[in-house]
């Protein structure tokens, strides 16, 4: 009896010896360590494709930021209050605490890291490695471009991060410019980059190419006022004749339709995929149209323009009168580049679209942006709220690169090929060509050209000019009802001030860091 | 000893198998008597020759007759009365049973075991059944609000099938406070599926060293939930029937038509032409009335039950129909439960059992607690000059716009169409069209129990191996049916959405128990281990219309995944999730005297891989504990008249929490992130990138208690007292989410980065006394708490918690209560503009983060209960009230955004500044600054409240009368419950919430709680 029970006994305490591997579930969907991956060209494209999503999911506060800063729009919106951080931003009473601000900043350095993870983990000894490794190096420089330009002196990360180092202070500006250049003249000289096969080569202009790199070397050359280098480099990308402005209707320029067109530099890539609808693959979405889309829920809208245009956008983004005006002085208010870009309140009543009665649009002047009007074919499920549009973000185009080269050469090189560059855009726009071009030509021109492209804040400050043109902005906003436009909101102090020249370094980071300086005017 | 009880054994094997004969062989004689109590015959009383299975049970006039061997020793035995012995010689024996004495041996569970409630040294509440009986309570948690000190309940929704938080003795994480379940000796996460009808004893381990057996989990402490078991004496048929009318218990205040039109006008956020032009100037909609009416809910329990000295079982099946107060079946909740328990003694050295809870149920429900659409906020934003419906051939301008635009607008049943307001837009409809527009059904089972022997290989010595399941199922689906709410939320085709889920789950738990007294000593020692595997397996598929309805026809016998039409976007998820656990116990305990007592456990617990890496895995739960009975000793013998019983008691104990933990979140290894496309069409790379920066040093998160508590009993039991002190200090919180700063870049692993300090006193006092045929207590019971976060690491200034509308409202930071609301400080109306004005506290001379701070939190500094009852004759009265005071509200019902939304009355309307009361103390219309306005404490209201949660009158019907018609008892009752709320909280009810953990006291339009008229019966056979 007492051996049964002992018996009885070992066996209920049996399971309590060696079953501690039960413990050991494995991780589902773990594709291995860090040391184990990017080995191969298909890891390093797997990781590369992390990085564009990350720099898909940086896009909208990227945009939101520099247009808003600028004197090209309104934030607007359903209503005053809609989107406090973007009327902060635009009507220069944002702090440090500005969530725009702050997003974008740790965005670009979520950028940065995952450039990084690739230029230290990936050794590039095959052809397919070694431009992975050059497209990184484009994007560390790209984040670095807008952070060094938006923020300032801020800290260069140019290595994977050991928790000890997270707190790392200010670097300079010249630190940072040479390390832009250094980047992107290391993914240029590798030789892994390609070349499109021709203008028309939409796939291989997918992804960064050779002259993508040495368009965006040309830029941060001319903002560091480098006019000869950035003369000479722009000339290459445009004499290698691999882009080409787009000579379709300019108004569709910015749509699905003409999705990685010649004219093409960088974009993000979108595609009409309705597999993107579902909630495997929802962080795709696209709230970035969805904000920029007119306030459809404030007009009416009859006619054949009701079954072209997409319903339920939220109405940010609104052109400003003077924006306008500024196009109506150099093309007449029936200009072609004018009617593809903006639309009056009285164009848009004639095509059938007006604001309800009793309603009111806000932060708007009555002119309605054209060129990016959210239109039903480009929306994934057409006359759905656009929640996935296939538009590709547009973050560069070859407009620019002319424009720029036209910069260069006004302000030290060759005045021919200035006057060439900017009368190709002129031509485009069905503008009589100048017979001579000054920096001021080209800065109007640019204006208008990519107007709400998210170029004009960064160049209106180093231009200086930043004072003359946004110390009004914010001092009132206006609402429209249909019928005129009341400024119904003001701000006691407003306009861009010395401090704007940088944006301050996030409180979040002030807060956090404390190796970190604040910008000037912004402690 | 040995052979003694070896003897026993084969004895009992042999009377087991042996035929009668062998018995007969003996020496008998004829034994023949009465057993009566001190109100005379006791029927089923249990007459046992002692050492044998040989005895008789009384009959109705408590009389019994059998032969025994000579020499034998009779038992007399009944359930709750002390067992008499007496040699059996021949002849009559009458015997007279005294009651146990009351409370003082009652027992208590107790981890891993039982206990004397007199020996108990730890803070333990006990829960009895007729705290659950006849209320309408619908789960098991509920029945614990007000009744027992430290324990708070939130019922933050008060939906059908919605269940409510338990925090045990505050609120110690910032992830998950949820205390650990243990039904039947098996570990749930949820015990809302438990018929409270079937319920014998709840205790709540409110003390470290009480809860430490439990170690890993019991962080938050501890429920057991015992179900009730056959007890020995005649079998028993009990049916209990209730039946109840709900109603919306409170009618927020919101703006009528002509109210609604002056604000809108006078803030110029509409105009007075567009406003008066659609309008027909009469309508004055109540959003309440449309939403709400009237509904009931019915609930059925039939029980049997037996038992005798080898065995016994409890058999039961419930209903609960619970239709909520929504109009119409769109929040239903329906349950079908059974419990089937049952064990018997098989040999002398071996009891085996099985417990076993059924659960089916099903339910559908309506949007909550949430800013972008809960049906509720939208009763109360809707504007009143829209009705409710309109005829076909009565539409409004917008609404046939929207209809010539084929817009999907929805009709009730009756052809007329559910109205579309032309004022208010946004993420929320009119509550009709959020009620139709989405069907969203679930229901699942889940079947809980366990198997298990009790060995005794020797005296005193119990080997328990015990095997706990629960396997669920879930099944949901939602239809989302082509809609049109206003503009921003139109739904053109229809979708559809299904899945279900399978969880099984298993404990394997092997522990002895021995316990032996020697002399004046006692001793008590149990070891033990514990392996517990879980799976969870899902599929998700659903079914987006893609320029057309999801599914070939709109019509219910369609809504299934199998008839989706061709271009329907399908999407499929699935997976399978596992997690283990290991452990050993084990306790010791002594006693002198049943003067002094001291305890002491330890548990070791381990953790999966999912939680935390193998090199951290164990954690070590220790805890000590003692009492000692001051009343025992000789010096206090003068003051026993008095005081019968005092007893000091202190603990200190460690335990863990696992709640935050899973999914490898320590690990640095690759995963898949975004997916892009690097060529033409619609092909992607697979983005993969580490999961995480990584945090091998990871670890639980633990708390700390000491607990320093009396129980007195005084004027001879007539008051009962028991007074608690605690301090609970949580560390290592775990904290996701932190960033060490902006430039780091990748995913930072989560961190152990925080403390909580939860501190209080509990004091539950009882009277009880009868006058002559008149019986009456008062039980009364208050919690104090004080909470506050001791430590944050100092990369992390303030966590965020809830949000509302893109700003985090709710923050975890040192020096502060968990989660307190955090916003502007609201400095009166500019008397010049009726803009708001804010207290510049960083003195920047503008408004900016710097100036937001403390506005509150919606932790109570104290909590109570009350319950009265009284007895005459057959006539009963309970009632019962619960309170909470000094816990705020966070008024989320208004987002700024969207300001032609109908007002809460008191919050936004009275007292107004406008050019005429320019002495207004809130705001103008529409005014600048609205945005930080929301945001401030004027937002934040005093959520104290009390509820008289239970007015019961019953009848039990005379004894005398019933035996005529075979019924041994009979009661009926009706019932006001949650009739009564006091509170100054202008929206629907002081309790809602829209989580609760970060989202304690945010009210965002939670399902609120409704006053109830109930009526029912129990019957016994």
């Amino acid at each position: 009896m007492k051996m049964k029970h002992i018996l009885l006994s070992a066996l209920m305490l049996i399971f309590a010896v060696g079953c501690e591997n039960y413990l050991d579930i494995p991780k589902h969907g773990n594709m291995g360590g860090q040391d184990d991956f990017y080995k191969t060209d298909e890891e390093a494209l797997q990781a590369l494709a992390s990085l564009y999503g990350t720099w898909d999911g940086i896009y909208s506060n990227w945009f939101y930021a520099k247009n808003l800063l600028s004197d090209d729009v309104f934030a607007g919106g359903g209503n005053r209050g809609d989107n406090t951080s973007m009327e902060q931003l635009n009507e220069y009473t944002f702090g440090t605490d500005n969530t725009v601000v702050k997003d974008l900043y740790a965005g670009m350095y979520a950028l940065i890291y995952k450039a990084n993870l690739i230029i230290e983990k990936v050794e590039p000894d095959t052809p397919g490695k070694a431009r992975t490794v050059a497209e990184a190096k484009f994007f560390r420089a790209w984040a670095n471009f807008d952070l060094v330009t938006l923020y300032g002196p801020v800290p260069k990360v140019d290595h994977l991060l050991a928790p000890g180092e997270y707190r790392m202070g200010n670097s300079t500006v010249e630190q940072l410019w040479e390390f832009i250049e250094q980047d992107l003249n290391e993914a240029i000289d590798s030789d892994a980059l390609p070349s499109k096969s021709s203008a028309n080569d939409a796939e291989t202009g997918m992804r960064v190419t050779k002259e993508v790199a040495q368009a965006m070397l040309g830029k941060a050359y001319v903002f560091q006022e480098k006019y000869a280098e950035a003369a000479a480099i722009l000339d290459q990308v445009i004499d290698s004749k691999k882009y080409e402005l787009f000579k379709g209707d300019y108004d569709m320029l910015l749509h699905s339709a003409n999705n990685n067109s010649c004219e093409a530099m960088l974009e993000i890539q979108k595609r009409k995929d309705p597999e993107q609808m579902s909630w495997a693959h929802y962080e795709n979405n696209t709230m970035f149209y969805l904000m920029y889309g007119w306030r459809s829920d404030r007009l009416e809208m009859t006619g054949n323009i009701a079954k072209v245009i997409e319903n339920g956008t939220w109405g940010f983004f609104n052109p400003r009168k003077s924006l306008y005006d500024a196009f109506v002085a150099m093309e007449g208010a029936n200009g072609y580049r004018l009617s593809s870009t903006i639309r009056t309140a009285d164009q848009m009543e004639a095509l059938g679209v007006k604001v309800q009665p009793g309603q009111y649009l806000s932060g708007h002047e009555g002119y309605f942006i054209w060129k990016t009007r959210l239109l039903q074919e480009d929306n994934v499920s057409p006359g759905t709220q656009p929640w996935f549009v296939w538009t590709n973000y547009r973050v560069m185009r070859y407009a620019e690169v002319l424009l720029l080269a036209a910069e260069a050469h006004v302000q030290g090189g060759d005045a021919t090929k200035a006057l060439n560059y900017i009368n190709q855009i002129r031509d485009r726009a069905r503008l009589a060509p100048l017979g001579a071009v000054t920096l001021d030509d080209v800065k109007k021109e640019k204006r208008l050209e990519l107007c709400l492209e998210s170029v004009r804040f960064q160049d209106l400050v180093r231009w200086g000019d930043a004072e003359s043109f946004l110390a009004e902005q914010g001092k009132q906003i206006p609402a429209f009802t249909g019928a005129e436009t009341k400024y119904m909101w003001s701000n006691p102090t407003y306009g861009f001030k010395a401090k704007h020249k940088l944006l301050p370094i996030p409180r979040k980071e002030m807060e956090l860091n404390p190796n970190m300086k604040q910008n000037e005017g912004w402690q | 000893m040995k052979n003694n009880s070896t003897r026993k054994l084969l004895l009992a094997t042999l009377l087991l198998f042996a035929p009668a004969t062998l018995l007969l062989a003996q020496t008998k004689v004829k034994v023949w008597g009465q057993v009566t109590d001190a109100n005379g015959p006791m029927a089923g009383a249990s007459v046992i020759e002692n050492g044998t299975t040989n005895g008789a049970t009384t009959d109705a006039e408590g009389r019994y007759a059998l032969s025994v061997g000579e020499g034998a020793t009779l038992v007399f035995s009944f359930i709750g009365y002390v067992s008499q012995e007496m040699a059996a010689t021949p002849g009559e024996h009458n015997v007279m049973l005294a009651e146990e004495s009351t409370k003082l041996d009652d027992v208590v569970v107790v981890g891993y075991g039982v206990q004397k409630k007199s020996s108990v040294t730890g803070a333990i509440s006990q829960v009895k059944p007729e705290d659950m009986q006849n209320r309408s309570i619908t789960n098991a948690q509920a029945a614990l609000q007000g009744k027992t000190a430290g324990v708070q309940i939130i019922q933050g929704s008060s939906a059908p099938g919605a269940s409510p938080t338990v925090r045990v003795r505050g609120f110690s994480s910032n992830v998950s406070s949820n205390p650990l379940y243990v039904v039947d000796g098996v570990r749930l996460s949820d015990i809302s599926g438990i018929d409270p009808n079937d319920i014998a004893s709840m205790e709540v381990l409110k003390d470290a060293a009480s809860a430490a057996i439990y170690g890993a989990e019991a962080g938050n402490g501890v429920v057991l939930v015992t179900t009730k078991k056959g007890a020995a004496g005649k079998g028993k048929l009990t049916y209990d029937f209730q039946y109840s009318w709900q109603t919306l218990a409170n009618v927020p205040k919101v703006l009528n038509a002509e109210q609604y039109i002056d604000y809108m006008t006078e803030g110029s956020i509409l105009s007075r032409d567009f406003l008066l032009s659609n309008w027909d100037g009469a309508t004055n909609t109540s959003w309440t009335d449309v939403a709400f009416e009237t509904s009931t809910m019915q609930k059925h329990n039939v029980a049997f039950t037996n038992g005798n000295e080898q065995g016994n079982y409890y058999l039961s099946l419930s209903y609960l129909d619970n239709d909520g107060i929504v109009k119409g079946d769109a929040d239903t909740y329906k349950r079908l439960t059974a419990t089937v328990n049952g064990e018997y003694q098989i040999k002398p050295w071996l009891k085996v059992g099985s417990t076993n809870q059924l659960e089916k149920y099903d339910m559908r429900t309506v949007a909550e607690g949430n800013e972008y659409g809960s049906l509720l906020a939208s009763v109360l934003l809707m504007d009143p000059l829209t009705p409710d419906v309109y005829a076909p051939n009565n539409l409004p301008m917008n609404m046939l716009t929207a209809l010539n635009n084929g817009q999907p607008l929805l009709k009730d049943g009756k052809g007329n169409y559910y109205s579309v307001s032309p004022f208010f837009t946004g993420e929320f409809g009119q509550p009709l069209i959020m009620r139709d527009n989405n069907v969203a059904k679930s229901g699942g089972f889940n079947v809980t129990g366990s198997l298990y022997g009790d060995f005794k290989p020797v005296k005193g010595l119990v080997i328990t191996s015990r095997l706990g399941y629960r396997l669920s199922g879930t099944r949901t689906s939602t239809v989302s049916l082509p809609s049109y709410n206003n503009s921003e939320r139109i739904n053109p085709y229809l979708g559809y959405s299904a899945g279900s889920s399978t969880s099984i789950y298993y404990q394997w738990e092997n522990f002895a128990n021995y316990a032996r007294t020697f002399g004046r000593h006692s001793i008590n020692a149990m070891i033990g281990m514990s392996f517990q595997k879980s799976s969870y397996n899902y599929v998700n598929g659903s079914l987006t219309g893609n320029e057309e309805d999801a599914l070939k026809k709109n019509d219910p016998i369609f809504w299934y995944l199998n008839y989706a039409a061709a271009s329907a976007t399908k999407a499929v998820s699935g997976e399978e999730t596992e997690s283990a656990k290991l452990s050993y116990f084990g306790r010791v305990g002594y006693e002198f005297a049943g003067r002094y007592m001291i305890q002491a456990s330890l548990r070791a617990d381990a953790a999966d891989l999912a939680q935390l890496p193998s090199t951290n895995r164990w954690g070590y739960f220790p805890a000590v504990s003692a009492g000692w009975v001051i009343s025992q000793e000789s010096f206090f013998e003068p003051a026993r008249k008095y005081v019968s019983n005092l007893k000091l008691r202190a603990s200190w104990g460690q335990n863990g929490s696992l709640a935050a933990l899973s999914g490898y979140l320590y690990s640095t290894d690759m995963a898949l992130d975004r997916i892009y496309p690097f060529f033409p069409g619609n092909n992607y790379i697979q983005g993969t990138a580490p999961s995480s920066m990584g945090n091998p040093e990871l670890r639980w998160e633990t708390s700390e208690q000491i607990d320093i508590g009396l129980d007195a009993r005084l004027f001879n039991d007539r008051l009962t007292l028991s007074v608690d002190w605690y301090d609970k200090k949580t560390k290592d919180l775990l904290v996701s989410g932190t960033t060490p700063s902006l430039i780091v870049g990748g995913t930072v692993s989560p961190i152990n980065a925080g403390n909580v300090s939860n501190r209080g006193w509990e004091v539950e006092l009882g009277w009880r006394d009868r006058v002559g045929d008149f019986s009456y207590s008062v039980r009364g019971n208050i919690a104090t708490l004080k909470n506050k976060v001791t430590y944050l690491d100092p990369s992390l200034v303030r966590l965020p918690g809830e949000y509302f509308h893109n700003t985090a409202i709710t923050y975890f930071e040192k020096g502060y209560p968990i989660y307190y609301f955090r916003g502007y400080k609201f400095a009166g109306v500019d008397p010049a503009t009726g803009d708001p004005t804010f207290e510049d506290l960083d003195g920047s001379g503008d408004l900016s983060d710097g100036d937001l701070t403390y506005i509150g939190n919606a932790i109570p500094d104290f909590t109570y209960g009350i319950t009265l009852t009284a007895a005459w004759k057959g006539l009963d009265l309970t009632v019962f009230g619960t309170g909470s005071h000094g816990n705020d509200i966070f008024n989320c019902i208004n987002k700024f955004d969207r300001q032609a939304s109908n007002k809460l009355k008191e919050v936004f309307y009275d007292n107004r500044w406008t050019p005429q009361n320019t002495s207004g103390t809130v705001p103008r219309a529409n005014a600048n600054n609205m945005d930080k306005y929301q945001f401030s404490d004027a937002m934040v209201y005093d959520g104290s409240f009390f509820k008289i949660k239970q007015i019961q009158i019953g009848y039990s019907f005379p004894k005398q009368w019933l035996r005529k018609i075979y019924v041994s008892n009979l009661r009926i009752y009706c019932s006001l419950d949650d009739y009564f709320t006091f509170s100054k909280y202008p929206g629907f009810d002081p309790e809602a919430a829209t989580n609760a953990t970060a989202g304690m006291g945010i009210d965002k339009g939670s399902y609120p709680g409704s006053k109830k008229v109930v009526f029912g019966l129990n019957i016994e056979f």
